[in-house]
């Protein structure tokens, strides 16, 4: 995949990782991949109330057995552009609302074509609020009444307004295409690398290659999907063959992965950023005083070090480092401990809360840096913890200083969710600023790249310099695999590459 | 039932006849010695160590090998290792007290007033206890954690109350021993009140097994605490405390194991070293 | 003995009523809904409060309570509000693995204890009884999670002879033997020590008894006063303690379950909690607390069958 290859490497050169990731990439120029054999990945599974309903896809595993059975028009790179897949090619009309797809020849696993009616049909789904979808906030934006398929492998879509950005919507997890009708799932039918054979909600999904696959048959005959949700349970079945594939493994784990000659560890650098929120609406943080004391007072260096166990890098308070459109030349911010106390001291505020979780297992060690390092500016923390399974909902409501993660997502999206006027009931911050909507506004709107690129590096600027996201951290994605897997690297999460097993090859 | 797995247990007196005590002198005084060693280092280690513990404040270099600045390396929080375990024992230690002695003091004044006042009442205090222990503990505990109520005082009370039962049902047999009877018989013959002779002086007759159930109720009383810990139902991860120690550093087991022997055996010592001496006990007193 | 027997039923059964109450009461507390946590952190509030809707859980906590308490009259469990199946379904699978789980435990328990207890019971201060209980004593004090990774460590990463974990199996389907040897090994391990120290003081009790010392004098075969006499009075003292054991194997083993990727009642129980599946948490809690009943009164019996002057209802 030359294509990847290129804005991989392109998209990481300015996380200024390049030698970490020629390190464990693996694969590649070693000859013709063998085939046949069953590769058994395991993920962090949701339980019982597991479907298979590609638009729904809280988990991660979701995601993976999604993209095992189905397509999406467009794939998310790296650097979380978005190039053609399943579409051939995509063109916008002048103004940005008319959208000329075309779709490459391929057909689902129960041998019908994929066809543009079914393209209508997933994305309506998508938006239709009843299906409480992944991916709804990228497709309500298209007025349905007017798009229209142009034949059986070309469509018009038509926007309410103008998005030169529409086709990063195509790519997205949670986009995959259905075959037009379907409304159950139990048995699903895609058109993606593996057709499905079996499923057990809460237990593991099982599917064969598909030889009809358009990008060419993978090399793996069986490919299943196993729920283990300890940590330490996934790395011991790595280390003794019960799987192939471990999902989500922590950096001390990694370590010892790494010294195993049957093990190899793939690590995507950069994937997860890691904040510490403040609610702009409410003391003690609508001092902007206190806020920039926080910002200040922080030390990154050490955050990375001990809560990252060195596998991470320190954050600049902007979502997006080694994304497109992310401004590099915005300088980091480091630790002021002189002046961070001064500004405690003006504000008054002594005490301070800070809601934590379990959620990432990097924040219990987080918690008890940043305690310290607070001290050290003169604020006293208070800790509050809050357990997993409510933790995003209770602390938009309740926090007012807490941690928070999101995996890779394209800049802009991240901005649309969670930063702009219009997002409020989502944000976490409660910050508002009118700017920045008119600035995602006039990047979606402006048919040229270059603007398009200074109007989301300013948004994330005044983002940075409002601290609207403070971000201490960036942590590394880590995958631990059997010896003898090949064909796969260490890849962002939600990205098309991560956890695809279409070129992956045991032998 | 409860899902944490068994954790109460009834009182065990090791029946050792007279014959038996002259047998295996040796083994019991080897045992005796080995029981005092396990029980005196961790407790030593909890009432000494924090006076002589380095700083246990994150932030240094994680995992790092043993060496002049660190004498046991750093855990994966990048803590002095030696502090932690030098710190760790005194929240373990005054928890279990803590727990136990609320359990009894909550647990033996209801077992004995159920002993003095007849059938009706200790069957609708026993019915009400089964009912508590049939609660799913974990349940408890979730709600508990759920909804903010993880403090110290919170697990105190959550693992005073899964003795509680117990306690009282041992309690009452006690009080119900033929033995203890007949002198408080010849008592309330005698005039006294009734709650002279069946609080006061009963209390004072099941003393001496109320004490021994407390000693072998430290092992698991120790288990749960470190169970809810696993859980991510116990103590506050920013306390230096040997069962959550054992837990943040689980991951790193085979990077450096020391950073989880070292409380795990720690804790071990402690409820394998009372049960040993207690025993030891028993036999003497029998 | 019948309207005691009748009575006790009654009993057990205004005590599952009273822990429904109690489960609920406990889950009123709990924050959030299944709508939040099955939507995951990305969703919108607009979708929650539509899953809400569509859950039905839009409706008074109480009210979908009494729903679930009408169906149960007719004996329907009902259906998890977040899978839409029926409880029965859910629970199943894990409720079979419990089971063997438990069964694995208690066969290769039964004849350890007894073995380790007859012997100390009737060589009370021997070196060898002393150093028995003493080594059961520290197995006990070691906890499950580590003596688990050390297991794992040594058995299934360094020598590869037993699997690290039961992956890919879901409930009984795709089990192994091997899978369940580490397990069983632990949950043994864990529970060996006091009740092996249970049936060792029954049968020193039991040895030093009257009738048994009179049976001795009669001159029978010292072998049948072992297993006819010493041996079922010897048991009896520890049948409550053996009950609660399995009680607790029975309420599954959340800690074992979790090292071993084993789907039992213990994580199912959590995950039932932490989806806020109120009709699901309320099945385990009612089959927790039946298992308890039952348990205690199989343990009952079987003491008075063992010592017929124990007859206890």
């Amino acid at each position: 995949m030359p294509v990847s290859r290129r804005s991989f490497l392109a998209g990481v050169a300015g996380a200024g990782a390049l030698a970490t990731l020629a390190a464990c990439a693996n694969g590649g120029a070693g000859g013709a991949p063998q085939t046949g054999g069953r590769l058994r990945a395991a993920f962090v599974a949701g339980g019982a109330q597991e479907t298979l309903d590609p638009h729904r896809l809280p988990q991660f595993m979701d995601q993976a057995r999604a993209k095992a059975c189905f397509d999406t028009l467009g794939r998310w790179e790296q650097d979380m552009s978005c190039t053609p897949r399943l579409a051939e090619s995509w063109e916008p009309d002048a103004t940005g609302t008319r959208w000329r797809i075309r779709l490459r020849q391929a057909s689902f696993h129960d041998g019908r074509p994929v066809r543009a009616t079914d393209v209508l049909y997933t994305y309506r789904r998508i938006a239709d609020p009843a299906t409480t979808a992944s991916a709804a906030a990228l497709f309500t934006g298209i007025d349905f009444a007017a798009s229209r398929a142009v034949n059986d492998r070309e469509l018009e879509i038509v926007l309410g307004a103008p998005n030169h950005l529409f086709p990063v919507a195509l790519g997205s997890y949670g986009s995959e295409i259905i075959p037009e009708g379907t409304t159950s799932f139990a048995a699903p039918v895609g058109s993606g690398p593996f057709r499905f054979v079996s499923f057990t909600p809460g237990g593991p999904a099982l599917y064969r290659r598909n030889d009809a696959y358009w990008d060419g048959a993978p090399a793996l005959d069986e490919l299943e999907f196993l729920p283990v949700a300890d940590e330490s349970a996934r790395v011991g079945a790595l280390l003794s063959g019960q799987i192939e594939y471990a999902h989500d493994i922590r950096a001390t784990s990694a370590q010892q992965l790494a010294s195993d000659s049957r093990t190899q560890v793939l690590t995507a650098p950069g994937a997860a950023f890691q904040f510490l929120y403040v609610k702009h609406d409410r003391p003690p943080f609508d001092d902007p005083r206190l806020r920039q004391a926080l910002v200040l007072g922080l030390d990154r260096e050490a955050l990375a070090r001990v809560a990252l166990l060195g596998r991470g890098q320190p954050g600049n308070d902007m979502f997006g480092k080694g994304l497109q459109y992310y401004p590099d030349a915005v300088p980091q911010r480091t630790r002021d401990v002189d002046r961070a106390k001064a500004l405690v001291a003006e504000s008054g505020v002594t005490t301070v809360e800070l809601s934590t979780g379990v959620t990432d297992p990097s924040w219990p060690a987080a918690t008890q840096l940043i305690v310290a390092q607070l001290a050290e500016i003169g604020l006293t923390a208070q800790v509050r913890n809050v357990p997993p399974e409510t933790y995003f909902a209770d602390v938009r409501k309740n926090a007012t200083m807490h941690f928070s993660r999101t995996g890779t997502l394209p800049v802009q999206n991240w901005i649309a969710t969670t930063q702009l006027s219009s997002a409020l009931t989502n944000s976490f911050s409660k910050y508002v600023d009118p700017e920045i909507d008119r600035l995602h506004a006039q990047a979606l709107a402006d048919p040229d790249e270059g603007a398009r690129a200074a109007a989301i590096g300013s948004a994330l600027t005044r983002i940075h310099d409002n601290i609207a996201s403070p971000i201490w951290g960036i942590s590394d994605w880590i995958v631990g695999v059997h010896g003898d897997v090949k064909g796969l690297q260490g890849f962002r999460p939600n990205t098309f590459d991560w956890a695809n097993f279409a070129k992956a090859s045991l032998g | 039932m409860t899902t944490l797995g068994p954790l109460t247990e009834l009182a065990v007196a090791p029946a050792m006849p007279r014959r038996a005590r002259l047998r295996g002198r040796t083994t019991r005084r080897v045992l005796r010695v080995l029981g005092w060693v396990l029980l005196a280092v961790p407790l030593l280690v909890a009432v000494v160590g924090p006076v002589l513990a380095p700083s246990t404040a994150p932030g240094g270099v994680p995992l790092q090998q043993p060496g002049p600045g660190h004498l046991l390396g750093t855990d994966v929080l990048g803590r002095d290792l030696l502090g932690l375990v030098l710190v760790g024992g005194t929240t373990v230690v005054s928890l279990t007290l803590a727990s136990l002695v609320l359990a009894y003091a909550v647990a033996v004044p209801i077992g004995l007033l159920v002993a003095a006042r007849g059938r009706i009442l200790e069957g609708l205090t026993i019915g009400l206890l089964d009912v508590l222990l049939a609660l799913p503990s974990l349940l408890v505990l979730m709600v508990l954690a759920a909804t903010g109520r993880n403090g110290i005082g919170w697990l105190v009370l959550a693992v005073a109350l899964v003795q509680v039962p117990y306690v009282v049902r041992l309690v009452r047999g006690a009080a119900a021993a033929p033995s203890c009877l007949a002198t408080l018989e010849a008592m309330t013959m005698g005039g006294e009140p009734w709650w002279r002779v069946r609080i006061v002086e009963t209390g004072r007759r099941v003393l001496p097994p109320v004490l021994v159930d407390a000693t072998t109720r430290v092992s698991g009383v120790v288990g749960l605490l470190s169970a809810a810990n696993f859980l991510g139902v116990g103590l506050d991860p920013a306390v230096v405390d040997w069962a959550v120690v054992v837990d943040q550093n689980m991951t790193a087991l085979f990077l450096r194991p020391s950073a989880v022997l070292l409380p795990a055996g720690l804790l071990v010592a402690l409820c394998a070293g009372t049960n040993l001496l207690v025993d030891d006990l028993l036999e003497r007193r029998a | 003995m019948t309207a005691r027997a009748g009575m006790r039923v009654g009993l057990a059964l205004l005590q599952l009523v009273a822990v429904s109450v109690g489960v609920f009461v406990l889950t009123t507390f709990l924050p959030g809904d299944t709508a939040e946590v099955v939507l995951g952190p990305l969703a919108t509030p607009e979708q929650i409060e539509m899953l809400r809707g569509q859950l039905g859980l839009d409706r008074p906590v109480w009210a979908q309570f009494a729903d679930w308490v009408g169906g149960l009259v007719h004996g329907d469990l009902g259906r998890s509000i977040a899978t839409g199946r029926p409880v029965v379904d859910d629970i199943g699978s894990r409720l079979g693995l419990t089971v063997v789980l438990a069964l694995l435990a208690v066969v290769v328990l039964v004849p350890l204890v007894v073995v380790l207890g007859l012997y100390g019971g009737r060589h009370p201060g021997s070196p060898a009884d002393r150093l028995i209980t003493a080594a059961t004593t520290v197995a006990h004090a070691v906890p499950d999670f580590a003596l688990g990774l050390l297991l794992v460590a040594l058995f299934a990463l360094q020598l590869g002879w037993l699997p690290a974990t039961a992956a890919g199996s879901v409930g009984l389907s795709g089990l192994t033997a091997p899978m369940l040897v580490l397990p069983v090994a632990i949950l043994v391990s864990n529970q060996l020590g006091r009740l092996a120290r249970q049936v060792r003081i029954g049968v020193v009790e039991a040895d030093a008894a009257e009738h048994v010392a009179h049976l001795r004098r009669l001159g029978l075969a010292e072998r049948t006063v072992l297993l006819r006499h010493v041996l079922p009075a010897g048991v009896v003292p520890s049948l409550q303690q053996f009950a609660r054991t399995v009680d607790g194997l029975l309420g599954g083993v959340l800690v074992v379950e979790a090292l071993f990727a084993l789907p039992g009642l213990g994580s199912g129980f959590v995950a039932a909690v932490q989806t806020r599946d109120l009709p699901v948490v309320q099945a385990y809690a009612l089959l927790f607390a039946a298992t308890t009943v039952v348990v205690n009164l199989v343990a009952d019996l079987a003491s008075a069958r063992l010592v017929p002057q124990a007859v206890r209802l």
